[in-house]
C-alpha cells in the first residue's frame, strides 16, 4: 500500500534520440508487477511504445521524444479493486498504491501522485510526461498530473488520449459530459473562444483555426446538429479524415467545432483518426515551437 | 536550467510537496493561460515587484470532476464529478534573472461570448528567495 511495498530497481532508457536535457521525456512506471513480472511490465511498455510511434503525430515526432522505462517491484501483483464497485476486493501491497473504484467509479484507476512525480523525478529529472503502467487485466485508468491505464485490451488508448491532453495541450472533442442521452445541461457551448487549439467557437472560413488544413472544397460549418438538446446523431457525410469545423465538442453538443469528425479526443477508439490534422493545425504553438529541438542535434 | 514545483491537492487544501532545479529546457505553455485564455488555472513566475516574467498554463490542476473511460467493444470517454479531489501536479518554469515568487492563480470560465473570465484568485504562493 505504500512505498515499504517495493523497491525501485532501475531505469532504462527505451528510445533514445538525444541528451535528456534537449529531448521531450516520457517516464513509464510500472505498479503491481513483482519482481518476477518485470519481464511482462517491459514487454507492455514496448507494446505502448510501438502504439505510440504508431499514432500520428508522434510517428514523425520520435527523434525529438526519448522514453525512459522505470522498473519498480511490488510486494504483490495487481491493484485494489474494491468489492464496493463490484470488484474482488483484493488489497494487494504495491509501492505506487494503484487502486480502481476511485470515487467511486470502478474504472477509475489511480495511484500515488506524489510518489509517482517523487520516483520519476528521481529517475529522470527531465521527464515532461509521466504513464504508470498497472498490472491488471481489469480495464480502467486516468489522467491528470500522471496518467495511468491497466493491461486490459484497449487501455492503452487511454494513454495516448492523456498525451493529446499533456504534449499537445488538446480539448476534449466530445460533445457531451456524462453522455449522450444523459445531460440535460450541455445544450450550447458559453461562446467563449476556448484556448485549446482543437476547439473553436468560430467556423467562418476566414478566421477558422485549423483553415490551412481545410480543403477549398470542404463546406464550414461541415456539420451542424439540427437539434441542440442532443448529441448529433448524423454520420460523418464526408472521408474520415477529412478536416472541416464538425458541430459538437468540448463538453457541448452545439456552437464548438472540431476539426475532425473523430479522433483520438473524440472517441478513444483504436479506429479512431489520431487528430493528427488538428495538433498540426494549431497556429500556436506548432509542433516546431513545441519541441523547439531540431531531431538532428547532438 | 529550470525549476520543477511538485504540488499536492486534497479538497480545498493545495500544498508544495518540493522544488527542483532541473536542467532542461522548457517548452513553450501547451495553451494560453490566464483571464483572456478563458479562465482556467496558471501559474506566473513573477519578480520582486509583482511584474510577471513567465506564464504556464496549468491544466492538470483538479476539476470536479474526471475523465472516465469505457471499455470495448463501446469504448467511450465522458466526465464524472467528483466529491473531493486529490492527488499531485508539476509546474515547470524556466529559471529567470529576478525571479521572486511563483503564485498559482485560478479564474472560473467565461459564462459567455462577450463576457471575460472571472476575477483572478491566488491560490498559493512559493517564495523562491534562497533558491
Amino acid at each position: 500500500m505504500t512505498t515499504s511495498d517495493g523497491r525501485v530497481v532501475g531505469t532504462t532508457t527505451v528510445v533514445h534520440s538525444g541528451p535528456p536535457s534537449r529531448r521531450w521525456n516520457l517516464v513509464l512506471l510500472g505498479d503491481g508487477f513483482r519482481e518476477e513480472e518485470l519481464g511482462d511490465y517491459a514487454a507492455a511498455v514496448q507494446r505502448f511504445v510501438d502504439r505510440l510511434f504508431a499514432t500520428a503525430p508522434f510517428d514523425e515526432l520520435r527523434a525529438a521524444v526519448n522514453v525512459h522505462r522505470v522498473d519498480v517491484v511490488s510486494t504483490d501483483s495487481g491493484a485494489d479493486d474494491p468489492v464496493a464497485c463490484g470488484g474482488t476486493g483484493a488489497a494487494p501491497r504495491t509501492y505506487f498504491d494503484a487502486s480502481f473504484c476511485t470515487g467511486g467509479i470502478q474504472r477509475l484507476l489511480v495511484v500515488d501522485d506524489v510518489t509517482a512525480l517523487t520516483v520519476a523525478g528521481d529517475a529522470v529529472p527531465q521527464w515532461n510526461m509521466i504513464l504508470v503502467v498497472v498490472n491488471s487485466t481489469v480495464y480502467g485508468g486516468s489522467g491528470g498530473g500522471v496518467a495511468v491505464y491497466s493491461l486490459a485490451g484497449g487501455a492503452e488508448e487511454i494513454a495516448v488520449h492523456e498525451m493529446g491532453h499533456t504534449a499537445f495541450g488538446l480539448a476534449d472533442e466530445y460533445e457531451y459530459f456524462a453522455g449522450c442521452g444523459v445531460d440535460t445541461d450541455r445544450d450550447r457551448h458559453p461562446g467563449f473562444e476556448p484556448a485549446e487549439p482543437n476547439v473553436t467557437t468560430d467556423a467562418d472560413p476566414a478566421t477558422l483555426k485549423w483553415r490551412d488544413l481545410v480543403h477549398p472544397g470542404t463546406p464550414l460549418p461541415t456539420t451542424r446538429n439540427a437539434d441542440c438538446r442532443q448529441c448529433d446523431p448524423q454520420p460523418n457525410p464526408l472521408p474520415p479524415e477529412t478536416v472541416g469545423a464538425y458541430e459538437g465538442a468540448r463538453y457541448y453538443h452545439c456552437g464548438a467545432y472540431r476539426p475532425q469528425f473523430d479522433c483520438k479526443m473524440r472517441a478513444r477508439d483504436r479506429r479512431s483518426a489520431p487528430c493528427a490534422d488538428g495538433v498540426s493545425a494549431r497556429p500556436s504553438p506548432p509542433i516546431s515551437r513545441r519541441f523547439p529541438w531540431p531531431p538532428r542535434s547532438p | 536550467m529550470a525549476v520543477r514545483l511538485i504540488f499536492a491537492y486534497e479538497g480545498g487544501d493545495l500544498r508544495l510537496v518540493s522544488r527542483q532545479r532541473v536542467d532542461m529546457v522548457t517548452p513553450p505553455t501547451v495553451a494560453p493561460a490566464g483571464p483572456a485564455a478563458g479562465g482556467g488555472v496558471w501559474a506566473e513566475l513573477r519578480d520582486v515587484r509583482g511584474q510577471v516574467l513567465e506564464r504556464r498554463a496549468v491544466p492538470e490542476f483538479p476539476r470536479p470532476n474526471v475523465e472516465v473511460f469505457g471499455p470495448a467493444p463501446a469504448p467511450s470517454v465522458s466526465r464524472a464529478p467528483v466529491e473531493r479531489p486529490s492527488g499531485a501536479f508539476a509546474v515547470l518554469l524556466p529559471e529567470v534573472a529576478g525571479a521572486d515568487h511563483v503564485a498559482l492563480l485560478a479564474a472560473p470560465e467565461p459564462t459567455g461570448p462577450a463576457t471575460e473570465a472571472g476575477e483572478a484568485r491566488e491560490l498559493l504562493r512559493v517564495d523562491l528567495a534562497g533558491s
